[in-house]
């Protein structure tokens, strides 16, 4: 325990390591701001003037209009709504035709409820959508949910034509999700991308902090001293790895609340009782409302990136060149971003790497959207699973190899 | 106590760093003089099991060091040649972190480390950092570290670069002290260093033990072979191309006294002169004959 703060003290009195620690919680306040600031709607004043309102004021203005539809999503709802939108776009001619002061009024509030209808009545053979005009309300009221299940077949013959088990898989895992599905609407998919988008800036952050947590003593020879004192081997690797890890931990997590607590009083806490479907697709698989996708976003966020940061400590272990372990571990970070450009989201190599879950397009909300399967033999897993299991396996052994490459280092 | 080291190799690649290299080290101050590149680092890191030897044993007291492992580093100081450390660290939470790997108990290490600096002059600037330090304060840093868990074996590897003369006069009684029931091995160009406080010295030449001896015993095997002489001023060019020279002072009435080395007296009124240490150092290893 001595060693392990002695360790925690060197780590944080390093200039350099307080100043990345420092920026990374700055970051956090900054990418909670930004899909905040992103918000913006006009509201008609009572003498005919727009007024623009921006960020917080939007925020509010919108949660106002959204209350009215807010609730259990039930086909009678999903119907009524449906049949309500019709009327007033059948008014007027286009959505676009109608006048603002109604349009915010009678139509914003229902568009997040009647969003994934089209995407549900879409062509089978293309999948092309259909427009909400030619939706039938009665036949919405009577199969609503058996239509979503139909439509998430379609999509899987469409996409998994040749991976039968891929078809099964999905079909039952969204059987399983909760129905009515919920809706409290107001937060942003922007703000799911910044929270994604801000752990790949610690993972980026938490790479150059650990690629010189080894290799720098070796290429100054400080480890020379160390290695012949009584516990400068295995403790002091395993110590120096703990608090590593612990820090990051630490960074992450504080990191996250301040993000996502922003966010949250930002957009409204209820909106977290919202189910994925209702924010994304409606035949996504999850079965979890926003709250828990936030938890399982900075599980699996937290997963990733102490897998990457395993890989970085095992190569800082093993390189005499700090600047050469960044560079690698860079490099390995960003792989399965270029990877998931170049061969798209159900590739191995772009969900089996340590941080695979952090990224771009290959993140794991994304992947949990997606409907991205990997096959071996004649089983197939779903990536976000895939992704976990990964980390959680590589995680381990990369830090005992860190550990084994520390031991057995030589002193030249 | 015993530090023996049998049939000792080491290669890297095409360089033969040590060979075939067997030692008995006992308690006192054992000195190891050699050339550049003679292999006394790559000895010392393998004494402080910090590089593996291809073949060979270390062992202390019949016990394999390697079998020994933390038991062994528990005895065990080791000052590098190039003394490195985490750019942040102060004096103080430097000492305190090398005494917590070398499990020195915490109510001991405060005290042990105002010991140690008071000893080696540091305790002004207990507070900055090593990195602001002068190149002689950073190695008593480095000394200090090593010695702060009372180690049994200690092993400096030119501990002495960068110390100014009062320093290293100060360190050679600190060392002579401290030496008593240890063994020390102490590595240094600065042959006066360990002239005076080494029990035995070990000489290294390409990478083999070419001798080892008490300073008496090394230096009366150069018997007859150190002399002094004076020289006319206008004959010293010649002097210095054709004899190998250790010292010269200039004399009044344009002469130059010199010392060289010879089996023989080269120069008319040549006299025999008391063999040293460094004299021994240059038979051994002629000036600007490093070994690389």
């Amino acid at each position: 325990m001595r060693l392990f703060c002695l360790e925690w003290k060197r780590m944080i009195k390093s200039r350099r390591t307080f100043v990345l620690l420092v920026v990374a919680l700055l970051m956090s306040v900054v990418m909670a701001f930004l899909p905040v600031s992103f918000e913006s709607i006009n509201r008609s004043e009572e003498n005919g003037s727009v007024t623009e309102l921006n960020g917080l004021s939007a925020i509010w203005f919108k949660k106002g209009c959204y209350q009215k539809t807010a609730g259990e999503i039930t086909p009678q709802k999903m119907a009524d709504v449906l049949r309500t939108y019709q009327y007033y776009v059948g008014e007027y001619g286009s959505v676009d035709d109608i006048p603002l002061d109604i349009y915010i009024e009678k139509v914003m509030a229902l568009r997040p409820v009647i969003k994934g209808l089209s995407e549900i009545y879409a062509d089978p053979k293309t999948g092309i959508g259909t427009d909400l005009m030619e939706i039938d309300p009665d036949e919405v009221e009577q199969h609503f949910y058996e239509q979503c299940a139909s439509h998430l077949e379609d999509v899987m013959d469409l996409e998994q034509k040749e991976h039968p088990a891929a078809g099964q898989y999905a079909v039952k895992k969204y059987a399983g999700a909760d129905r009515p599905f919920r809706l409290y609407s107001g937060i942003s998919r922007d703000a799911f991308d910044y929270t994604t988008l801000y752990i790949l800036l610690l993972a980026v952050l938490c790479t150059a902090i650990a690629a010189p947590v080894f290799a720098n003593e070796y290429q100054n020879g400080s480890d020379a001293i160390l290695r012949c004192t009584k516990y400068g081997r295995t403790r002091l690797a395993v110590t120096r790895i703990l608090t590593v890890c612990s820090i990051f931990i630490v960074v992450f997590l504080t990191g996250m609340a301040v993000h996502l607590s922003i966010l949250n009083a930002a957009f409204g806490r209820e909106c977290l009782d919202t189910s994925f479907q209702m924010l994304f697709s409606i035949i996504n698989l999850p079965d979890m409302n926003l709250r828990q996708l936030q938890i399982v976003l900075v599980s699996a966020g937290l997963l990733s990136m102490l897998s990457g940061t395993g890989c970085t400590l095992f190569l800082s272990a093993k390189c005499k060149e700090p600047l050469t372990v960044l560079l690698v571990s860079m490099v390995i970070l960003f792989l399965p971003i270029f990877a998931c450009s170049a061969l798209g989201g159900s590739s191995w190599i772009s969900t089996i790497l340590p941080s695979s879950g952090i990224g771009l397009q290959n993140n794991f909300l994304y992947q949990l959207c997606n409907f991205n399967f990997l096959h071996l033999g004649g089983q197939s897993f779903w990536t976000p699973y895939v992704i976990l299991v990964s980390a959680a396996v590589e995680m381990p052994v990369f830090l005992v190899l860190a550990v084994i490459s520390y031991c057995r280092h030589q002193t030249v | 106590m015993e530090l023996k080291i049998d049939h000792l190799n080491k290669q890297f690649k095409d360089k033969r760093a040590v060979h075939n290299v067997s030692l008995s080290l006992t308690e006192g101050v054992w000195g190891l003089l050699g050339a550049n590149g003679a292999g006394k680092t790559t000895l010392m890191r393998m004494i402080a099991d910090i590089l593996t030897p291809d073949s060979g044993t270390i062992s202390y007291n019949g016990t394999n060091i390697r079998k020994m492992g933390g038991a062994y580093r528990n005895l065990f100081g080791f000052l590098p040649q190039d003394f490195g450390y985490s750019r942040d660290f102060t004096v103080k939470d430097y000492l305190e972190y090398v005494a917590a790997l070398k499990d020195v108990p915490a109510g001991e290490t405060g005290k042990k480390i105002d010991y140690l600096l008071d000893v080696l002059t540091l305790s002004d600037v207990k507070r900055k950092k090593i990195a602001k330090l002068s190149g002689g304060m950073k190695r008593r840093v480095g000394i200090a570290q090593a010695m702060l868990n009372d180690p049994k074996i200690l092993v400096m590897d030119e501990p002495t670069a960068g110390l100014d003369p009062g320093e290293r006069v100060r360190f050679r009684n600190f060392i002579s002290e401290f030496s008593h029931d240890r063994i020390v091995l102490i590595s240094t160009h600065i042959v006066s260093d360990i002239e005076y406080i080494a029990a035995r010295n070990i000489i290294m030449k390409a990478g083999e033990v070419v001798d080892v001896g008490t300073t008496d015993e090394l230096v009366r095997k150069i018997e007859r072979t150190v002399w002094n002489c004076t020289v006319p001023e206008k004959d010293l060019i010649r002097c210095e191309e054709k004899l190998r020279m250790i010292n010269q002072r200039s004399e009044d009435n344009r002469r130059v006294s010199i010392r060289y080395l010879s089996e023989t007296p080269e120069l008319e009124g040549s006299v025999p002169a008391e063999p040293r240490l460094e004299d021994l150092y240059l038979w051994y290893f002629p000036q600007g004959n490093t070994e690389l």
